[in-house]
Protein backbone atom coordinates (compact mmCIF):
# COMPACT_ATOMS: atom_id res chain seq x y z
CA UNK A 1 0.00 0.00 0.00
CA UNK A 2 1.47 3.41 -1.10
CA UNK A 3 1.45 7.01 1.04
CA UNK A 4 -1.75 7.91 -1.43
CA UNK A 5 -3.78 4.84 -0.42
CA UNK A 6 -2.53 4.52 3.43
CA UNK A 7 -4.06 8.18 3.75
CA UNK A 8 -7.61 7.44 1.89
CA UNK A 9 -7.76 4.72 3.53
CA UNK A 10 -7.54 6.54 6.87
CA UNK A 11 -9.26 9.15 6.23
CA UNK A 12 -11.99 7.01 5.23
CA UNK A 13 -11.75 5.15 8.58
CA UNK A 14 -12.10 8.14 10.14
CA UNK A 15 -14.67 9.84 8.65
CA UNK A 16 -16.78 9.64 11.46
CA UNK A 17 -14.71 11.40 13.93
CA UNK A 18 -15.71 15.57 14.46
CA UNK A 19 -14.31 17.20 11.08
CA UNK A 20 -11.41 18.97 13.21
CA UNK A 21 -10.29 16.12 15.17
CA UNK A 22 -10.15 14.07 11.62
CA UNK A 23 -8.21 16.84 9.95
CA UNK A 24 -5.79 17.65 12.60
CA UNK A 25 -5.21 13.63 12.92
CA UNK A 26 -4.52 13.31 9.34
CA UNK A 27 -2.18 16.30 9.35
CA UNK A 28 -0.07 14.79 11.78
CA UNK A 29 0.49 11.73 10.15
CA UNK A 30 1.09 13.63 6.89
CA UNK A 31 3.46 16.04 8.33
CA UNK A 32 5.39 12.86 9.91
CA UNK A 33 5.34 11.10 6.91
CA UNK A 34 6.99 14.53 5.04
CA UNK A 35 9.47 15.02 7.89
CA UNK A 36 10.58 11.29 7.66
CA UNK A 37 11.48 11.75 4.26
CA UNK A 38 10.65 10.17 0.93
CA UNK A 39 13.11 7.50 1.47
CA UNK A 40 12.10 6.32 4.78
CA UNK A 41 8.44 6.83 3.61
CA UNK A 42 7.95 2.72 2.72
CA UNK A 43 9.49 1.93 6.35
CA UNK A 44 7.46 4.39 7.85
CA UNK A 45 4.34 3.35 6.31
CA UNK A 46 5.79 -0.65 8.07
CA UNK A 47 6.17 0.54 10.96
CA UNK A 48 2.66 2.81 11.81
CA UNK A 49 1.13 -0.45 10.40
CA UNK A 50 -2.58 -0.67 8.82
CA UNK A 51 -4.28 2.47 8.60
CA UNK A 52 -7.30 0.20 10.48
CA UNK A 53 -4.48 -0.08 13.17
CA UNK A 54 -3.93 3.47 13.04
CA UNK A 55 -7.06 4.36 13.12
CA UNK A 56 -7.81 2.33 16.17
CA UNK A 57 -4.56 4.20 17.88
CA UNK A 58 -6.55 7.61 17.04
CA UNK A 59 -9.35 6.57 18.68
CA UNK A 60 -8.17 5.29 21.54
CA UNK A 61 -6.53 8.80 21.65
CA UNK A 62 -10.05 10.48 21.44
CA UNK A 63 -11.54 8.06 23.90
CA UNK A 64 -8.92 8.77 26.80
CA UNK A 65 -10.68 12.24 27.24
CA UNK A 66 -13.03 10.23 29.78
CA UNK A 67 -10.32 7.99 31.36
CA UNK A 68 -7.00 7.36 30.06
CA UNK A 69 -5.65 3.61 30.68
CA UNK A 70 -3.53 2.89 27.78
CA UNK A 71 -0.15 1.54 28.03
CA UNK A 72 2.62 2.28 25.89
CA UNK A 73 4.61 -0.57 25.31
CA UNK A 74 6.94 -1.44 22.36
CA UNK A 75 3.85 -2.99 20.48
CA UNK A 76 2.18 0.17 20.64
CA UNK A 77 -0.81 1.76 22.25
CA UNK A 78 -2.67 -1.12 24.33
CA UNK A 79 -6.10 0.03 25.35
CA UNK A 80 -7.04 0.04 28.74
CA UNK A 81 -6.94 -2.26 31.69
CA UNK A 82 -7.71 -5.58 30.36
CA UNK A 83 -3.94 -6.14 28.80
CA UNK A 84 -2.79 -4.18 31.77
CA UNK A 85 -3.78 -6.60 34.47
CA UNK A 86 -2.10 -9.38 33.63
CA UNK A 87 1.47 -8.12 32.38
CA UNK A 88 2.32 -5.66 34.56
CA UNK A 89 1.50 -7.82 37.49
CA UNK A 90 1.81 -11.40 36.82
CA UNK A 91 5.36 -10.83 35.75
CA UNK A 92 6.98 -9.76 39.06
CA UNK A 93 6.05 -12.75 40.78
CA UNK A 94 6.03 -15.65 38.53
CA UNK A 95 9.46 -16.53 37.87
CA UNK A 96 8.59 -18.92 35.31
CA UNK A 97 6.32 -18.29 32.33
CA UNK A 98 3.25 -19.19 34.10
CA UNK A 99 0.33 -18.87 32.36
CA UNK A 100 -1.96 -15.88 33.49
CA UNK A 101 -4.69 -18.42 35.25
CA UNK A 102 -2.11 -20.14 36.96
CA UNK A 103 -0.22 -17.29 38.48
CA UNK A 104 -3.35 -15.68 39.09
CA UNK A 105 -4.20 -18.98 41.49
CA UNK A 106 -0.89 -19.09 43.27
CA UNK A 107 -2.03 -18.02 47.04
CA UNK A 108 -2.76 -15.18 49.13
CA UNK A 109 0.59 -12.80 49.29
CA UNK A 110 -0.01 -13.07 45.66
CA UNK A 111 -3.77 -12.36 45.47
CA UNK A 112 -2.76 -9.53 47.70
CA UNK A 113 -0.17 -7.95 45.32
CA UNK A 114 -2.87 -8.17 42.60
CA UNK A 115 -5.44 -7.00 44.47
CA UNK A 116 -4.01 -3.23 44.95
CA UNK A 117 -3.72 -2.57 41.42
CA UNK A 118 -6.59 -3.98 40.28
CA UNK A 119 -8.86 -1.93 42.62
CA UNK A 120 -7.68 1.32 40.68
CA UNK A 121 -8.26 -0.34 37.50
CA UNK A 122 -11.49 -0.86 38.16
CA UNK A 123 -12.37 2.90 39.04
CA UNK A 124 -10.56 3.84 35.86
CA UNK A 125 -12.58 1.29 33.97
CA UNK A 126 -15.68 2.97 35.72
CA UNK A 127 -14.64 6.33 34.88
CA UNK A 128 -14.18 5.07 30.92
CA UNK A 129 -17.87 3.93 31.26
CA UNK A 130 -19.74 7.56 32.26
CA UNK A 131 -18.23 8.41 29.31
CA UNK A 132 -20.57 6.79 27.07
CA UNK A 133 -18.25 4.51 25.70
CA UNK A 134 -19.73 1.51 27.30
CA UNK A 135 -16.75 -0.64 26.29
CA UNK A 136 -15.77 -2.20 29.72
CA UNK A 137 -19.30 -2.29 31.02
CA UNK A 138 -19.21 -6.15 31.22
CA UNK A 139 -15.96 -5.29 33.56
CA UNK A 140 -17.33 -2.98 35.85
CA UNK A 141 -20.39 -5.53 36.98
CA UNK A 142 -18.23 -8.23 39.40
CA UNK A 143 -15.62 -5.22 40.92
CA UNK A 144 -18.08 -2.19 40.56
CA UNK A 145 -19.15 -1.56 43.76
CA UNK A 146 -15.52 -2.38 45.25
CA UNK A 147 -14.57 0.73 42.77
CA UNK A 148 -17.26 3.13 43.90
CA UNK A 149 -15.26 4.29 47.06
CA UNK A 150 -12.31 5.19 45.29
CA UNK A 151 -13.74 6.88 43.02
CA UNK A 152 -15.88 8.97 45.02
CA UNK A 153 -12.40 9.74 47.21
CA UNK A 154 -10.47 10.56 44.06
CA UNK A 155 -13.28 13.26 43.65
CA UNK A 156 -12.66 14.53 46.48
CA UNK A 157 -8.69 14.76 46.32
CA UNK A 158 -9.66 16.03 42.99
CA UNK A 159 -11.84 19.05 44.56
CA UNK A 160 -9.47 19.71 47.53
CA UNK A 161 -6.25 19.96 44.88
CA UNK A 162 -7.92 22.74 43.67
CA UNK A 163 -5.80 24.44 40.82
CA UNK A 164 -3.48 21.79 40.34
CA UNK A 165 -0.88 24.30 41.89
CA UNK A 166 2.66 22.75 41.56
CA UNK A 167 3.16 22.87 44.92
CA UNK A 168 1.11 19.91 46.01
CA UNK A 169 1.52 16.75 47.17
CA UNK A 170 2.93 13.24 46.69
CA UNK A 171 0.33 12.32 44.55
CA UNK A 172 0.53 14.89 42.34
CA UNK A 173 1.77 14.14 38.29
CA UNK A 174 -1.50 12.17 38.29
CA UNK A 175 -3.93 15.15 38.95
CA UNK A 176 -3.62 15.69 35.18
CA UNK A 177 -5.20 12.14 34.79
CA UNK A 178 -7.87 13.04 37.35
CA UNK A 179 -8.89 15.44 35.70
CA UNK A 180 -11.09 14.05 33.58
CA UNK A 181 -12.67 11.17 35.84
CA UNK A 182 -13.59 14.48 37.68
CA UNK A 183 -16.92 14.07 36.46
CA UNK A 184 -17.52 10.67 36.38
CA UNK A 185 -16.35 10.51 40.05
CA UNK A 186 -19.37 12.67 40.93
CA UNK A 187 -21.69 9.22 40.55
CA UNK A 188 -19.74 7.30 42.87
CA UNK A 189 -20.57 10.09 45.93
CA UNK A 190 -20.73 8.37 48.89
CA UNK A 191 -24.34 8.34 51.12
CA UNK A 192 -22.43 10.66 53.46
CA UNK A 193 -21.18 13.34 51.17
CA UNK A 194 -24.85 13.54 49.69
CA UNK A 195 -26.04 14.47 53.16
CA UNK A 196 -23.58 16.26 53.91
CA UNK A 197 -23.79 18.30 50.33
CA UNK A 198 -27.78 18.85 51.28
CA UNK A 199 -27.79 19.51 54.47
CA UNK A 200 -24.89 22.33 53.32
CA UNK A 201 -27.30 23.37 51.01
CA UNK A 202 -30.41 23.63 53.03
CA UNK A 203 -28.14 25.97 55.15
CA UNK A 204 -27.01 28.13 52.29
CA UNK A 205 -30.47 28.19 50.99
CA UNK A 206 -31.24 31.77 52.17
CA UNK A 207 -28.05 33.35 51.39
CA UNK A 208 -28.12 31.75 48.01
CA UNK A 209 -31.84 32.94 47.10
CA UNK A 210 -31.24 36.51 48.35
CA UNK A 211 -27.74 36.63 46.32
CA UNK A 212 -29.87 35.00 43.26
CA UNK A 213 -32.73 38.04 43.70
CA UNK A 214 -29.79 40.80 43.92
CA UNK A 215 -28.10 39.41 40.57
CA UNK A 216 -31.10 39.16 38.78
CA UNK A 217 -32.42 42.79 39.96
CA UNK A 218 -28.79 44.05 38.89
CA UNK A 219 -29.31 42.27 35.54
CA UNK A 220 -32.93 43.63 35.23
CA UNK A 221 -32.08 47.23 36.15
CA UNK A 222 -29.25 46.89 33.49
CA UNK A 223 -30.65 45.76 30.62
CA UNK A 224 -33.49 48.30 31.00
CA UNK A 225 -31.26 51.26 31.13
CA UNK A 226 -29.56 49.87 28.42
CA UNK A 227 -33.29 49.95 26.26
CA UNK A 228 -33.85 53.32 27.97
CA UNK A 229 -30.84 55.16 27.14
CA UNK A 230 -30.87 53.37 23.42
CA UNK A 231 -34.26 54.95 22.96
CA UNK A 232 -33.70 58.01 23.87
CA UNK A 233 -30.69 58.65 22.54
CA UNK A 234 -32.48 57.38 18.92
CA UNK A 235 -35.09 59.88 19.63
CA UNK A 236 -32.88 62.39 19.92
CA UNK A 237 -30.69 61.99 17.42
CA UNK A 238 -34.08 61.92 15.74
CA UNK A 239 -35.60 64.53 16.80
CA UNK A 240 -31.97 66.96 16.47
CA UNK A 241 -31.95 65.98 12.39
CA UNK A 242 -35.83 67.39 12.46
CA UNK A 243 -35.49 70.37 14.48
CA UNK A 244 -32.22 70.87 12.29
CA UNK A 245 -33.68 70.83 9.18
CA UNK A 246 -36.92 72.96 10.14
CA UNK A 247 -34.32 75.53 10.92
CA UNK A 248 -32.80 75.44 8.30
CA UNK A 249 -35.88 75.76 6.55
CA UNK A 250 -36.69 78.84 8.20
CA UNK A 251 -33.83 80.13 8.34
CA UNK A 252 -33.19 79.84 4.09
CA UNK A 253 -36.89 81.73 4.14
CA UNK A 254 -35.28 84.39 6.17
CA UNK A 255 -32.11 85.04 3.84
CA UNK A 256 -33.07 87.44 1.72
CA UNK A 257 -34.91 89.74 4.84
CA UNK A 258 -32.21 88.93 7.83
CA UNK A 259 -29.06 87.39 5.93
CA UNK A 260 -26.78 87.49 8.83
CA UNK A 261 -29.26 86.37 11.55
CA UNK A 262 -30.19 83.54 8.78
CA UNK A 263 -26.70 82.34 8.48
CA UNK A 264 -26.52 82.15 11.87
CA UNK A 265 -29.25 80.14 12.05
CA UNK A 266 -28.15 78.00 8.96
CA UNK A 267 -25.09 77.17 10.77
CA UNK A 268 -26.69 76.19 14.05
CA UNK A 269 -29.15 74.11 12.30
CA UNK A 270 -26.60 72.62 10.41
CA UNK A 271 -24.70 71.44 13.85
CA UNK A 272 -27.82 70.15 14.61
CA UNK A 273 -28.43 67.87 11.91
CA UNK A 274 -24.63 66.88 12.59
CA UNK A 275 -25.39 65.99 15.72
CA UNK A 276 -28.37 63.75 15.23
CA UNK A 277 -27.01 62.23 12.69
CA UNK A 278 -23.87 61.12 14.56
CA UNK A 279 -26.21 60.12 17.82
CA UNK A 280 -28.28 58.25 15.40
CA UNK A 281 -25.29 56.43 13.58
CA UNK A 282 -23.99 56.17 17.28
CA UNK A 283 -26.61 54.16 18.49
CA UNK A 284 -27.00 52.19 15.33
CA UNK A 285 -23.56 51.17 15.80
CA UNK A 286 -24.60 50.31 19.49
CA UNK A 287 -27.48 48.16 18.88
CA UNK A 288 -25.69 46.54 16.08
CA UNK A 289 -22.31 45.29 16.82
CA UNK A 290 -22.17 46.05 20.93
CA UNK A 291 -25.24 44.70 21.76
CA UNK A 292 -25.39 41.32 19.93
CA UNK A 293 -22.20 39.98 21.39
CA UNK A 294 -23.67 40.55 25.08
CA UNK A 295 -27.03 38.45 23.92
CA UNK A 296 -25.08 35.99 22.77
CA UNK A 297 -22.15 36.09 26.02
CA UNK A 298 -25.44 36.48 27.73
CA UNK A 299 -27.38 33.52 25.90
CA UNK A 300 -24.09 31.18 26.33
CA UNK A 301 -23.86 31.70 30.23
CA UNK A 302 -27.49 30.55 30.47
CA UNK A 303 -26.75 27.29 28.34
CA UNK A 304 -23.38 26.95 30.72
CA UNK A 305 -26.11 26.54 33.84
CA UNK A 306 -28.82 24.63 32.00
CA UNK A 307 -26.17 21.74 30.17
CA UNK A 308 -24.94 21.45 33.47
CA UNK A 309 -28.26 20.38 35.13
CA UNK A 310 -28.41 18.22 31.98
CA UNK A 311 -25.64 16.47 32.69
CA UNK A 312 -26.33 15.54 36.36
CA UNK A 313 -29.66 14.26 35.19
CA UNK A 314 -28.29 12.04 32.90
CA UNK A 315 -25.80 10.88 35.37
CA UNK A 316 -28.64 10.57 37.96
CA UNK A 317 -30.45 8.45 34.97
CA UNK A 318 -27.62 6.28 34.46
CA UNK A 319 -26.84 5.54 38.45
CA UNK A 320 -30.91 4.08 38.14
CA UNK A 321 -30.20 2.43 35.41
CA UNK A 322 -27.30 0.42 36.82
CA UNK A 323 -28.80 -0.33 39.92
CA UNK B 1 12.43 -3.75 27.34
CA UNK B 2 10.16 -5.59 29.72
CA UNK B 3 8.84 -3.08 31.54
CA UNK B 4 5.93 -1.03 30.39
CA UNK B 5 5.81 2.39 30.15
CA UNK B 6 2.70 3.89 31.52
CA UNK B 7 1.21 7.46 30.49
CA UNK B 8 2.34 9.40 32.90
CA UNK B 9 5.68 8.41 32.21
CA UNK B 10 5.14 8.89 28.89
CA UNK B 11 3.80 11.96 29.58
CA UNK B 12 7.13 12.70 31.36
CA UNK B 13 9.52 11.82 28.46
CA UNK B 14 7.78 13.68 25.61
CA UNK B 15 7.71 16.77 28.31
CA UNK B 16 11.30 16.25 28.66
CA UNK B 17 12.14 15.67 25.05
CA UNK B 18 10.29 19.22 23.93
CA UNK B 19 11.43 21.45 26.69
CA UNK B 20 15.01 20.85 25.35
CA UNK B 21 14.18 22.72 22.51
CA UNK B 22 13.24 26.59 23.21
CA UNK B 23 11.65 27.10 20.13
CA UNK B 24 9.89 23.75 20.28
CA UNK B 25 10.04 20.52 18.05
CA UNK B 26 7.73 18.98 15.83
CA UNK B 27 6.33 15.66 15.66
CA UNK B 28 8.74 13.27 13.95
CA UNK B 29 11.94 14.76 15.79
CA UNK B 30 10.01 14.08 19.10
CA UNK B 31 8.97 10.27 18.22
CA UNK B 32 12.82 9.75 17.31
CA UNK B 33 14.01 11.57 20.36
CA UNK B 34 11.37 9.53 22.72
CA UNK B 35 12.53 6.02 20.70
CA UNK B 36 16.28 6.85 21.83
CA UNK B 37 15.31 5.90 25.21
CA UNK B 38 12.10 3.85 25.29
CA UNK B 39 10.66 1.39 22.60
CA UNK B 40 7.82 2.90 20.63
CA UNK B 41 6.00 2.43 18.01
CA UNK B 42 5.82 5.36 15.61
CA UNK B 43 1.94 5.96 15.31
CA UNK B 44 2.04 6.24 19.36
CA UNK B 45 2.66 9.92 20.05
CA UNK B 46 0.25 11.41 18.17
CA UNK B 47 -2.57 10.75 20.93
CA UNK B 48 -0.11 11.64 23.28
CA UNK B 49 0.90 15.01 22.26
CA UNK B 50 -2.69 15.42 21.68
CA UNK B 51 -3.55 15.21 25.57
CA UNK B 52 -0.58 17.24 26.52
CA UNK B 53 -2.00 19.44 23.93
CA UNK B 54 -5.40 19.75 25.48
CA UNK B 55 -4.01 19.44 28.69
CA UNK B 56 -2.16 22.99 28.08
CA UNK B 57 0.91 21.14 28.50
CA UNK B 58 2.33 21.89 25.14
CA UNK B 59 1.33 24.66 23.01
CA UNK B 60 1.64 24.42 18.81
CA UNK B 61 2.53 26.49 15.98
CA UNK B 62 2.53 26.25 12.74
CA UNK B 63 6.01 27.13 10.92
CA UNK B 64 6.64 27.52 7.07
CA UNK B 65 8.92 24.93 6.19
CA UNK B 66 10.08 24.19 2.58
CA UNK B 67 6.52 25.29 1.14
CA UNK B 68 4.11 23.62 3.62
CA UNK B 69 3.38 24.23 7.38
CA UNK B 70 5.29 21.91 9.79
CA UNK B 71 3.58 21.64 13.28
CA UNK B 72 6.14 22.71 15.83
CA UNK B 73 5.16 21.94 19.80
CA UNK B 74 6.14 23.78 22.45
CA UNK B 75 6.62 23.31 26.34
CA UNK B 76 3.68 26.05 28.16
CA UNK B 77 4.67 26.65 32.00
CA UNK B 78 2.42 24.68 32.99
CA UNK B 79 4.08 22.16 31.06
CA UNK B 80 7.15 22.71 32.56
CA UNK B 81 5.67 22.89 36.44
CA UNK B 82 4.57 19.04 35.28
CA UNK B 83 7.40 18.06 33.97
CA UNK B 84 9.31 18.89 37.17
CA UNK B 85 6.92 17.14 39.13
CA UNK B 86 7.28 14.30 36.90
CA UNK B 87 11.35 14.00 37.39
CA UNK B 88 10.74 14.61 41.25
CA UNK B 89 8.68 12.13 40.99
CA UNK B 90 10.36 9.87 39.15
CA UNK B 91 13.72 10.34 41.70
CA UNK B 92 11.69 9.30 44.33
CA UNK B 93 10.09 6.68 42.52
CA UNK B 94 13.06 5.30 40.90
CA UNK B 95 15.06 6.09 44.10
CA UNK B 96 12.53 3.73 46.15
CA UNK B 97 13.13 1.03 43.48
CA UNK B 98 16.67 0.89 43.25
CA UNK B 99 16.97 1.33 46.82
CA UNK B 100 14.93 -2.02 47.34
CA UNK B 101 17.34 -4.19 44.41
CA UNK B 102 21.13 -2.89 45.98
CA UNK B 103 18.92 -3.68 49.68
CA UNK B 104 18.08 -7.06 48.44
CA UNK B 105 21.30 -7.95 47.20
CA UNK B 106 23.23 -6.62 50.18
CA UNK B 107 21.24 -9.19 51.96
Amino acid sequence: MNRMDFMNRLSALLSDLPENERKEAMEYYNDYLNDAGVENEGEVLEALGTPEELAATIREGLQDAQGQQGVFSEEGFQAGPRSRGNEIIARPQGAGENTDAASAREGGAAEGVQNGPRSGERTDAGGKDVGGSGRFGERRSPGGNGAEPNAGSGAKADAGSGARSATNGSGDPRNLNRRYRQDSGKKHLSGGMIVLLTVLAVFALPVIIAVGIGLLTALVVLALAAIFFTIVFLFGGVILICAGLICLAASVAKLTAFPAAALLSMGISFLCIGGGIFLTLAIGWVVTKLFPPLFRKAADGVRTVTHRKQGKDDIRFEKGGQS
Amino acid sequence: MIFNTGAALLDAIVLAVVSREPEGTYGYKITQEVRQVIELSESTLYPVLRRLMRDDCLEVYDVECGGRNRRYYKITPRGSAQLKLYEAEWIRYSGKITGMFEGGAGR
